[in-house]
Parts: C-alpha cells; structure tokens; sequence
C-alpha cells in the first residue's frame, strides 16, 4: 500500500472523526486496488462501481470497529468482498439460472487453480464477466478469497455440492474460454 | 508456478472519478460533517467563558444577597415581605379572572365535537340563585321524573359557536337567546308512553333539520332494544318495561357527522 503505518492511522482516525479529506485520501489510496475485487465479482464495470461504492460506505460505517488487529489491508478487502457477496444475495431474484444440482457429479475433481499461472489479470477479469453470476462468485470466494466450499455453501444459502458444481463449470469455462488445458 | 489469486495479488485498476463523487454524496447523506472542526473548538471554549462566567455571577450574587442580610434592618424585612405578600395577591386575582377567561373560552376548543350542553330548565341557576344552591339540589333529587331535555348544537352552527366564543350569551339561557334556530336539537331525557295524549313518544325536536337521523336504543345490559336510521320522532317504548335506556343519535349536518348520547327514562305510571 502507498501509505505508511502511521500515515495510515492519521488517516483512520481522521474518517472515523468522519472528516470528508480523510475519508477521500483512504478513498484514493485504496480503491484501484478495491477496485479489482469488485471486477472481479461483478458482471460489468458499472455493477463493480457500485459494489466498490457500497463497500467504500460499509468501512466508513464500520472503521470504529476495527482495532488495528491483524493487516488493514486485509481488513478492508473482506469487507469489500462481503460487499460484493451481498450485492449478488440482493440481486438474486433478478436472476434466472439453472438448477445446478441436476449436473453430474462426476466433473467434480481437483481444486486446483495453478493452472492459470501464465494469464494476465485483465484477460481473466474478461472472462469472468462473462460468466453467470452465481459461478462467478463462487469461483472468486473459492479460488481467490480463500474461502471453503461449506462456508461458501452457508452464505450464498446453497447446497454444498451445487457450490462445488458451479467451482467446476466456473473453472471448466474459463479454461475453454482461455484457450488453456488443465491437468 | 502461480495461482490465480496471485495474478490478482497486485494487480490495480482505478475506477472512474464519478465514484468518488458518488460516495461523496452519499457520505454527504447518511454520515453529515456536523461543524467544521475549527467551529468546532471555537464554540467549546464559548461554552466554557460562558460557564465560568455564569458561576462567578452566581456566587457573586449569593454573596450579595448574604451581605445585604446581615446588614439589613428588621423593619425594612418586614416591610418587604409585607409587599410581596399584597403582590402576590394581587397576582392571584388576575390569575383567577384569566382562568375565569380561559373556561369561558374552552368549549371553543372542542370545535370538531358536537357541543353538548344539558340545560336543565328546572335547574338553570342564574347567576343571581347561585348564594342558595343545596335546596334547588335537593329539589331536583327528590324530582327526578321532572322533564329536561338535552340541548344539542352541532359544531359547526353558528349559534354554537357564539354561543362557546360569547360568555353573556352563554348565561344568558333563560329564553332570551333564540334556541329554535337551525341546526339546533333537542332531546328528552324521560318520557310517558301511557297513551295519555302527553309526551307519548320519544320526541328529538330539531329532527327535521337533518340526514339520515339514526337512533339506537340500549337497555341496562346493552342490548339494542330499538333502532331506526332514519328516525320520524315515532317510537313509543314499544316492549320496553320502564326503566332507564340509553340513546345514542348520530345526524349529519352539512355533511359532517354527529352523534349525541344519553339516558332516557320510560314512566307509564
């Protein structure tokens, strides 16, 4: 991050007092990179404007709550990441999307992601986009936010075994989409 | 070999500049900047000259007021205190006459409400009869069967509303007002179903002035006993042995609907 440890804490005490020139300089220093995970989550650059939005609201809400514990960098990508997963649980019933558990299960093998290492970023962010809203975001809490398929399962309020099928297609996709074989 | 989440590790994408402005005005909506901080201070050390002030005028007058004590006389105490007794009356007096006023004034308030005033013709005191009260009471116990009738304005007459704004008008009940104007009810609270020609039926003078007139009669445990929408001054305590009923009349007057309630007493004997 661009801003030091003790430039950090002058800027969170300052937002917390909810000083509006505080609060743009976490906005800047942070956001680019917020930014991404929203892309990443998103189905377009619009949507992911309004997660980063929304998330950018939740930590100005909710700085007093955090006490320095562990990296603020860490802290403020899960509380944009649950933002993102929010903004799809509130837009679910706008969505039409096939039942996932009548796939078979026998597509489900590894857990592997290794296999994107030569890909850029932006190329990834492309496909993502393009995939359906629920494969997508479980392929980004499962693959790039480190989160289990049971929990994935639990806040998406889903089976566990439709989550891993949605992982598989997510990744099938993106690999064909890619042009890249996996192991 | 690289996982994806590290192709994403320090990969940075700035969004658009109208998101700023977004926030910002979200910011702006939920989470207002209350003072500017320099504002701020400012009024903290105001609150702060004004206290200290306030304690030293406070204990500054204690002092005073100790001082003039001790070195006061009696008499001028006294005289004082004697003052402040003959203004204090004086006081009383006005705040009596106001609430004198405020009474008067009162029914004013209950504009939406029909105004109900139970004009007791044996029992109207004027002003004058006021000094001997308890034998009138006493009369009017002993005479329960005697006829009153429940005077009825709807609010919006124009003689109501003189009659609740206008106190002279209001003592002045012994028939030199005009009772028999439009929109003015009355309703009897007994009356003699003996087929003597006399006071046979249950009789709301007014009536005719109004829509639709319901009438609904309820004996002691609330039944309903008689009703009629639409009443003609027509019902004669039919299969109601005597005793005290309870009548509720609602009328439409202008379009505004009223309801006036009360006890009627059957006497056959």
């Amino acid at each position: 991050m661009t801003a030091s440890n003790i430039e950090l804490e002058k800027i969170i005490a300052g937002c917390i007092e909810n000083n509006r020139l505080s609060q743009r300089e976490l906005y800047e220093s942070y956001a680019p990179r917020l930014f991404v995970v929203c892309r990443r989550y998103a189905n377009s650059e619009a949507e992911a404007e309004d997660i980063l939005m929304e998330g950018f609201m939740e930590v100005f809400k909710n700085l007093k709550s955090y006490r320095g514990e562990g990296a603020f960098d860490k802290w403020i990508k899960s509380v944009m990441v649950r933002s993102a997963i929010s903004h799809y649980r509130s837009t679910k019933h706008y969505r039409n999307e096939l039942l996932m558990d009548e796939m078979d299960e026998n597509s489900l093998v590894s857990e592997d992601t290794t296999v994107f290492a030569t890909l850029e970023a932006k190329q990834i962010l492309a496909q993502l986009e393009k995939c359906p809203d629920t494969e997508r975001t479980v392929f980004n809490m499962k693959a790039i936010d480190g989160f289990s398929f049971e929990e994935i399962a639990k806040t998406l309020e889903k089976k566990e075994n439709a989550v891993r099928i949605a992982y598989m297609r997510a990744r099938n996709r993106l690999m064909a989409a890619l042009g890249i074989e996996y192991r | 070999m690289k996982e994806i989440k590290d192709i994403f590790e320090n990969y940075e994408q700035k969004p658009s500049d109208e998101v700023w402005n977004r926030l910002n005005a979200r910011l702006d909506a939920e989470m207002p900047v209350a003072n500017k901080v320099v504002n701020r201070g400012i009024s903290k050390t105001w609150k702060l000259v004004a206290a200290v002030v306030a304690t030293v005028v406070v204990a500054g007058s204690i002092a005073l007021v100790s001082l003039m004590h001790i070195q006061g006389d009696r008499p001028q105490e006294q005289k004082e205190t004697v003052r402040e007794q003959t203004s204090n009356n004086t006081e009383v007096v006005v705040e009596e006459s106001e609430n004198s006023v405020e009474e008067v004034a009162e029914p004013l308030l209950a504009d939406t409400h029909p105004v109900v005033e139970t004009v007791a013709e044996t029992e109207k005191p004027s002003q004058k009869e006021v000094a001997a009260p308890k034998p009138q009471e006493a009369a009017a116990k002993s005479a329960q069967k005697q006829n009153t009738r429940q005077e009825v304005l709807p609010a919006n007459s124009t003689l109501a509303r003189q009659l609740a704004a206008d106190p002279v008008l209001k003592n002045l009940s012994d028939g030199s007002v005009d009772w028999s104007m439009p929109a003015h009810l009355s309703i009897p609270n007994l009356f003699t179903p003996n087929n003597d020609g006399v006071n046979d039926l249950f009789i709301i003078e007014g009536i005719e002035q109004y829509a639709s007139p319901k009438l609904v009669i309820r004996d002691k445990n609330n039944r309903i006993v008689y009703q009629n929408v639409g009443y003609q001054n027509n019902w004669g305590g039919e299969n109601c042995p005597d005793g005290v009923y309870s009548y509720e009349f609602t009328f439409n007057y202008n379009g505004i609907e009223s309801q006036a309630t009360g006890k009627v007493r059957i006497i056959r004997s």
